[in-house]
């Protein structure tokens, strides 16, 4: 895994502070990926199916809701990808 | 960047536009960095623009200005229920793919909708083709 440094005045204060503040972070990405499903579950209740279902059966999906519907789906990619590179984040002291 | 100073900086720059009578939109925040816009505004001449925006500040900074990627986006301008024209970039298959333009019911392939050096929506949609020179806005230095 790669590595970064960090300078801190007090590392006995700075370990628990960070550590903490990647927890809420975390946290706070976890919020957004639960909206994001939210969000994805209410097209597919909209539209009957999911995207890929809707793309291979030709339902047709008002435009801007498929533009929506779309961005959800990489919405959700990324931010697990967000949520997964700050839970494996590992302090050395 | 954080996303939050993102969404303020789009509405300090619509203020600037006295086209638009009436705005309303949403920011959803979905992390520090991601976050959803979805908005509608009015012209004076009764045109409308919906905006539909899913944005990325952390994005590589060496291939989007400022580290801002709208990754997936619609710009939907229309005029008494009748369609004008409409900027995304939804999945389909162009030269230009994702990006493409709708005037009516045709479909053109269009360059990326641009680097955010221009003003938001009204600027750098506008600035592309106008459709009304009234319309046409002064170049705000967004991102600066």
């Amino acid at each position: 895994m790669p590595t970064i440094t960090l300078e801190v005045q007090d590392r006995g204060k700075a370990i628990p502070l960070l550590e903490a503040a990647l927890q809420r972070q975390a946290a706070y990405v976890e919020l957004g990926v639960a909206k994001t499903r939210k969000r994805l579950q209410a097209f597919e209740q909209q539209y009957g199916c999911t995207l890929a279902e809707a793309d291979t059966s030709g339902v047709t999906i008002d435009p801007l809701d498929r533009v929506e519907w779309e961005g959800e789906a990489e919405m959700l990619q990324r931010l697990e990808m967000e949520k997964a590179v700050l839970v494996t984040v590992r302090i050395c002291a | 960047m954080r996303i939050e100073e993102y969404f303020q900086q789009i509405d300090a720059t619509l203020v600037l536009f006295p086209q638009v009578v009436l705005k309303t939109m949403r920011y959803d925040h979905r992390s520090e960095t991601k976050g959803f816009i979805r908005g509608v505004l009015l012209f004076d001449d009764g045109s409308e623009l919906h905006v539909r925006e899913f944005v990325d500040v952390s994005a590589d900074i060496e291939r989007f200005k400022a580290g801002i990627e709208r990754f997936k986006y619609a710009y939907h301008y229309m005029r008494s229920e009748r369609l004008i024209f409409r900027y995304d970039n939804a999945a389909r298959d162009f030269a230009t793919y994702p990006h493409h333009k709708h005037v009516g019911e045709v479909i053109e392939a269009s360059p990326a909708l641009g680097r955010p050096n221009r003003c938001f929506a009204v600027g750098r949609f506008f600035g592309l083709k106008m459709p009304k020179p009234s319309l046409r806005c002064r170049v705000v230095p967004y991102f600066q």
